[in-house]
């Protein structure tokens, strides 16, 4: 429940915050003049603001829509991402935003238009592309804070109206009513990121339970909507081979592979400095004293417990669709 | 672990309930006042009137409190608002500097209990109270200061109202003060308790792993090498909690290099399985 919502000035009087106040009748509300007044500032706690997350409401001037990661895709040649949010509702311990941000407050972007206006102009300067890919869940859960956003509502008409952009929505949430409503979109890909169930318990805390998100994903996959898995990042453990085996097999015994637009595999990487700070601020996390290196700026397992993680699980994924749904996201920037 | 907490207070008028309540001692203070209660988890500065004593006074109870990054900060006190009620407690969501235009977003991530408002810190008395704000003389001295030693849900400011168009400020006594704060304690006192609570969580993040002061104390270690230590140590606690990290090290003849590169072998010899509980 969000009980303080910052406001930037001048669009204190923009529809969809209006839309969003009326919806929070009792909250705080604060005023300030740009969002990194409270976003920012270096004293902050990521890990005690994760107790009672801020809502922030902004505009965003610039940089709307970003070159994704190298090595970050799902076929596609032209790859691009952008975040109407920042920050998430759930609270996963692998995840980059504790290391990212020195805020665990949402910041919302409310001008939706200038994000598809941006999407327009990058398809209609590339006349030959047969697709262009926009992800949407890099900084944030896309579909977790509906009930606040409606950035599904508002986002689906449009990539409706331009299907040469396919949109993937990258979530753990099962909040789907929204695209259960909605009229199928072919170019939309409902992206659902999982971790072995024990794994899930130890450190996707607040997040539904894997069996929850495969029904979800049933039941969209069931109405016509494409749907992906992502096993990113594939967590070491001693059970991994009888735990990724027992995942990939629930999840494909419950999910046509017709209904599979992509499936993508990824290791745990951070660059070395944000993997110090989310070790500082989780020093009790087993997670992080387990056989993690540095290599070239970033803090990871060793290439050989990578390779064979992504092998092992590549292999039984290849029993189950076929190699061109299958992807390996081996981001090395952030 | 006990949480900690330091209140700036400017007037005794207004330090007074707080200080009998907490049942806190005059400590030796040459420059300020300054109380604390017996096991030091509780401290309290008088600092004068105004930004700049409140500053002043936050930065030296810090030094005499030894106040970490765990250590909680309250600056108490009245203020003055056009329409909100005399003895009414708020907590601060928002303070501005009425001279510079600064400003502060304390975060508050727990339930104050209590009403939220803006604050404008001014440099002389205002009795136009401009702009929905409570309007007082302390907060961004005391804030500036304190965010230096702790993180933003940690540092706060409540002020009382103690004038408005109704009552002005003309007519607040010292009484008047003691009382507008007592009347108001329950709710200082669940604010102290919260703030306990958040500096209790984060000592316990910050604090050493086991066995750190053993080691220091038995060998020489250099600051890298400390860093190292506490590391190892870290993962020790994870790896093998309740285990005396003592009885894998041989405590004759060995010295800090020999001690961490023992435990480094051993720890890289004990896998941490993330499904072991």
């Amino acid at each position: 429940m969000i009980e303080t919502i910052y406001i930037e000035s001048e669009i204190r009087s923009h529809p969809r915050t209006k839309s969003i106040l009326s919806r929070f009748s009792k909250a705080r509300i604060v005023e300030c003049e740009r969002y990194g007044e409270v976003f920012n500032p270096k004293k902050q706690n990521f890990r005690l603001q994760k107790i009672k997350p801020a809502l922030i409401i902004a505009r965003k001037h610039g940089n709307f829509i970003l070159d994704a990661p190298k090595g970050f895709g799902i076929g596609g040649r032209k790859n691009y991402y952008f975040s109407h949010m920042l920050n998430c509702i759930y609270d996963c311990r692998y995840c980059f935003l504790q290391g990212m941000y020195r805020s665990a407050n949402y910041v919302l972007f409310v001008n939706y238009e200038d994000f598809q206006n941006e999407i327009n102009n990058i398809v209609e300067q590339n006349p030959d592309e047969k697709e262009i890919t926009f992800f949407s869940g890099y900084d944030c859960d896309s579909l977790a804070l509906e009930s606040v956003t409606r950035f599904v509502r508002e986002f689906l008409p449009f990539f409706q109206k331009h299907k040469k952009a396919v949109l993937e929505l990258r979530t753990k949430s099962i909040n789907v009513d929204e695209l259960l409503n909605h009229e199928v979109i072919p170019n939309c890909v409902v992206a659902y990121s999982f971790t072995p169930e024990n794994i899930s318990q130890k450190l996707e805390h607040g997040v539904p339970p894997v069996k929850k998100r495969i029904q979800t994903m049933k039941s969209l996959a069931e109405k016509g909507w494409r749907v992906g898995i992502r096993l990113d990042p594939l967590i070491y453990h001693e059970s991994y081979k009888k735990n990724y085996r027992k995942l990939i097999q629930e999840i494909f015994y419950m999910i046509s592979v017709e209904s599979i637009h992509s499936v993508s595999t990824g290791p745990m990487r951070f660059p070395e400095k944000m993997f110090h700070t989310i070790k500082q601020l989780y020093p009790d996390e087993r997670l992080f004293a387990g056989p993690l290196k540095n290599r070239n700026g970033l803090t990871s397992y060793s290439e050989e417990i990578e390779t064979e993680m992504m092998n092992f699980c590549n292999t039984i994924l290849e029993n189950h669709l076929p190699k061109n749904k299958l992807f390996s996201c081996l981001q090395s920037s952030f | 672990m006990i949480g900690k907490i330091n209140f700036v207070v400017a007037l005794f008028c207004e330090a007074k309930p707080i200080i009998t309540h907490f049942n806190l001692r005059k400590r030796d203070s040459t420059l300020f006042k300054i109380y604390s209660n017996q096991n030091h988890s509780i401290w309290l500065i008088i600092s004068g009137i105004g930004s700049s004593a409140s500053s002043r006074a936050t930065k030296y109870l810090a030094l005499d409190s030894e106040a970490d990054m765990g250590t909680a900060w309250l600056n108490i006190g009245i203020g003055g608002h056009d329409n909100l009620p005399l003895e009414k407690a708020i907590l601060a969501h928002k303070i501005t500097d009425s001279q510079t235009g600064k400003t502060w977003f304390p975060q508050l991530v727990f339930d104050p209990q209590c009403f939220t408002a803006s604050v404008k810190t001014v440099e002389k008395p205002d009795f136009n109270y401009p702009d929905d704000n409570v309007v007082e003389m302390e907060a961004s001295g005391f804030y500036s200061a304190a965010e230096s030693y702790s993180t933003r849900e940690m540092v706060h400011c409540m002020k009382i109202i103690s004038d408005n168009l109704q009552s002005p400020a003309g007519k607040i006594t010292a009484a008047m003060v003691d009382k507008l704060i007592s009347r108001n304690l329950s709710i200082i006192k669940e604010l102290v308790r919260k703030l306990q609570f958040l500096s209790m969580k984060e000592q316990e993040r910050t604090s050493d792993p086991p066995f750190l002061q053993e080691c220091l104390s038995r060998w020489h270690f250099t600051v890298t090498q400390t860093h190292q230590l506490k590391n190892l140590l870290q993962k020790w606690s994870l790896i093998q909690p309740g285990k005396n990290v003592l009885d894998v090290l041989f405590l004759d003849g060995m010295d800090s290099r020999n001690v961490i590169q023992t435990l480094d072998i051993h720890l890289k010899n004990t896998p941490v399985w993330m499904d072991h509980d």
